[in-house]
């Protein structure tokens, strides 16, 4: 899969199998997710890592710079008052144009976020996106708009294999090539269930190297929800406590062949990257 | 790759009476629940000791089980038999140490220690904590060094990992520990493996071989094996995390591959890592890649042992079996008819949280708990296994302690497309969030009672 921005930055996406000594392997890509609407926590991060938030595209360009990820993840909210979908459209433009990398583009589950992804897909012709999630219910609505403009697709399972591979194969069967789609196996973050996805990612490359084409797709990882764990917030100790718990729940991630991975705060971001260096670093 | 006896091989040796004396009606049962590992021969009092000890070789899973014991508690390292945790491979839970110098000042092995032992997470009903201390003797006198065991021995009750830089001081050592069964760390390139194959006395403890590769670590195996030491655990120093990792594959191949010098549990010494960011990947890759025991680095502090103290306990559940809750109503604080009511699915994992954060947040309510067979909100939706007519059946029971016409009926976010078949039924239907974690705001903004 081919993943560019406007300035014809372009990225390859390969599907890993299973590599469980991480010798016959490609890297995951790291994406940094950019939240359209910063909320407190996103707050919090950013302050502490040092970084501007008056402006959510400078803000982007900023992270961008500093951090460089291989992609960046825009979150559309899910409740936007129809007034204001032209100014989330053009915001998402202007993020995309501004940092100038290949990106993955997620609605939240309701008809306003999807609207504005559409707006946005339609004006941002030139890029090859990743857009999504398309679920069971959904997948018709988002299927037809990644066909439309030549876009890739993020499909979003729950927590079955089963599951998954019917999802594909439906979406597949609506003539949409398999070779654009990328999937998610119900992400979570530690604590909430992190072993479970551990599990179906692995048992996915698993099956993708024993030769089922269906998961022969990108698999995509989203950390964020570390953040969302009770524990995290015991006490004053919540930043460090949920990038630990980020860090940790990437590390799973990158252990089991995952192949795009979307963290939330920018210092998971260089512990990823240093843990992949390690990984890879063969001794002569 | 992992152990394929069959329940019916296990069978032609039992005494084949159905008398139920060892928990299950018939020996069929009884040869499927020593196949899988959830009982021993032990439990059949009419088995001769030559078909116990064709079971028990039968049974015996490619990592051989080890026990480490202080007085008061023991622990089992290994058991394992294969390489994937998708298919129930990782059996039983990893263990976390810690190292005590014993050289340092004793208020300070004291402080530590405390600090340690407080690190408590409490998760599914269970209190986590670090399993074990590895106790480096290293460097102390024969005269101090039975003093400070002694001391250090009244703070904490633990099992130990004994290491020393000389023969006598772990003969010394295990005098002073009598009754437990610590496990010997011996760094082979300070002391003679062969003082330890004379000594009768120490072939009963588990010992801990530490070597730079695989390979070294095959041929001390070998040794003392012929020596007639049984309890073995296989240390692997830390050099990177890809050699690491590289490692301890290497080791659970050839254990799986009926490689009986590799059939022990690993221990990985990760304590001279200063870098604590290394140090957590370090220990997820131990974790994730077949390491029994993971010596924490010194470096490691409260939030990175907290984290893996949990990912610890996540990792190591059985994802063949579903952890489940009862089905039924559950009261939270200080209740009434009229307080709302939080509708979950009966995965254990979700209830967890929902109940904590109910709890904590100080808020009275009921937490109905709908029986979707362990599967989480999402994939029990997905899978037809959280209906409104469940959700209105389940309601129906619980009439006599709940206003169940009146009182807010909290469904999770994800489930909000069964919300109007709910109201239609009658029903205060609330939508509640996504994530659990904004349950109490949500019911705080309610009126209601
Ligand atoms: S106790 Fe022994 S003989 Fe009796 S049912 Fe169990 S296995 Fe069979």
């Amino acid at each position: 899969m081919i993943l560019r921005s406007m300035r014809s930055y372009m990225i390859e996406v390969k599907a890993n199998k299973l590599s469980l000594d991480m010798s016959d392997w490609n890297p995951p890509l790291l994406a940094l997710a950019i939240p359209l609407d910063i909320d407190d926590i996103h707050r919090s991060i950013y302050i502490a890592r040092g970084l501007k938030i008056d402006r959510v595209d400078e803000l982007a360009i900023d992270i961008s710079t500093k951090f460089n990820p291989d992609l960046i993840c825009i979150i559309i909210p899910e409740g936007v008052e129809s007034g204001s979908f032209d100014r989330y459209v053009d915001l998402s433009l202007s993020i995309l144009d501004g940092v100038g990398k290949p990106s993955i583009i997620l609605a939240a589950d309701s008809a306003s976020s999807r609207s504005i992804l559409e707006g946005i897909v339609e004006k941002a012709g030139e890029y090859e996106l990743i857009i999504g999630p398309a679920d069971m219910g959904n997948y018709r609505t988002y299927t037809a708009l990644a066909s439309i403009y030549t876009q890739n697709l993020l499909a979003r399972s729950t927590t079955d294999i089963n599951q998954a591979k019917q999802l594909i194969q439906l979406i597949v069967d609506t003539g949409f090539p398999i070779e654009r789609i990328t999937l998610d196996i119900a992400s979570t973050g530690l604590g909430l269930g992190l072993e479970d996805t551990y599990n179906l990612i692995e048992q996915a490359k698993l099956l993708y190297g024993r030769g089922d084409p269906i998961l022969s797709i990108p698999i995509v990882a989203f950390t964020w929800e570390a953040w969302d764990s009770f524990e995290v917030y015991l006490d004053d100790l919540s930043i460090s406590r949920g990038m630990v718990w980020e860090m940790i729940t990437a590390s799973a991630y990158i252990l089991s062949s995952v192949d795009i991975i979307v963290l939330l705060d920018p210092e998971v971001l260089l512990y990823a990257r240093r843990l992949i260096g390690e990984l890879s670093r063969r001794e002569v | 790759m992992s152990r394929k006896v069959q329940p019916l091989q296990i069978y032609m040796l039992l005494p084949r009476r159905n008398c139920g004396r060892c928990g299950v009606t018939t020996c069929l049962a009884f040869a499927a629940k020593l196949t899988s590992g959830e009982a021993t021969p032990d439990l059949c009092p009419f088995l001769t000791p030559q078909s116990k000890a064709k079971i028990s070789a039968l049974i015996m899973p490619p990592v051989r089980p080890i026990p480490i014991s202080s007085l008061s508690s023991t622990i089992e390292v290994g058991g394992e038999e294969g390489l994937f945790r998708h298919d129930g491979g990782f059996r039983r839970e990893a263990r976390l140490a810690y190292t005590i110098d014993l050289l340092s000042n004793m208020y300070e092995v004291r402080s530590v220690v405390s600090r340690i032992d407080s690190i408590v997470m409490e998760r599914m009903g269970l209190k986590l904590s670090i399993d074990l201390y590895l106790v480096d003797m290293s460097g102390v006198t024969q005269e101090s060094m039975e003093d400070r065991l002694r001391i250090f021995r009244k703070y904490t009750c633990k099992p130990l990992i004994l290491k020393a830089d000389n023969f006598d001081a772990y003969l010394s050592a295990l005098r002073l520990l009598e009754g437990e069964k610590p496990a010997i760390m011996i760094d082979t390139s300070l002391i003679s493996l062969e003082k330890f194959m004379d000594v009768v006395s120490v072939k009963d403890y588990p010992i801990v071989l530490l070597a730079k590769d695989i390979d070294t670590l095959g041929e001390l195996t070998a040794r003392i094996e012929d020596a007639g030491i049984e309890k073995i655990i296989l240390g692997i120093r830390y050099h990177g995390i890809g050699k690491l990792i590289r490692y301890t594959l290497g080791i659970r191949k050839r254990a799986l591959e009926g490689d009986k010098r590799f059939s022990y549990p690993i221990l990985v010494d990760l304590k001279d890592i200063s870098d604590s960011y290394e140090g957590l990947a370090a220990s997820i890759a131990s974790l994730l890649r077949y390491s029994s025991i993971v010596i924490l680095p010194r470096s490691m502090s409260r939030v990175f042992i907290e984290g893996l103290l949990i990912f610890k306990q996540s990792i190591y559940t059985d994802p063949r079996r579903p952890r489940i809750v009862n089905p039924g109503i559950y009261s939270i604080g200080s209740i009434s008819r009229s307080a709302p009511i939080v509708v979950t699915s009966n995965y254990a994992l979700t209830f967890d949280i929902v109940r904590r954060i109910l709890e904590a947040s100080g808020i009275g309510c009921w937490i109905l708990v709908i029986d979707t067979g362990g599967l989480s909100v999402a994939s029990a939706i997905g899978g037809g296994k959280f209906t409104a007519r469940q959700i209105a059946e389940a309601l129906q029971a619980y009439r006599d302690r709940v206003d169940i016409d009146r009182v807010p009926i909290i469904i999770p976010g994800l489930a909000s497309s069964i919300k109007p078949e709910l109201e239609t039924l009658g029903f205060n239907i609330i939508v509640g969030p996504v994530k659990a974690k904004d349950l109490p705001i949500l019911i705080k903004s309610l009126k209601y009672g």
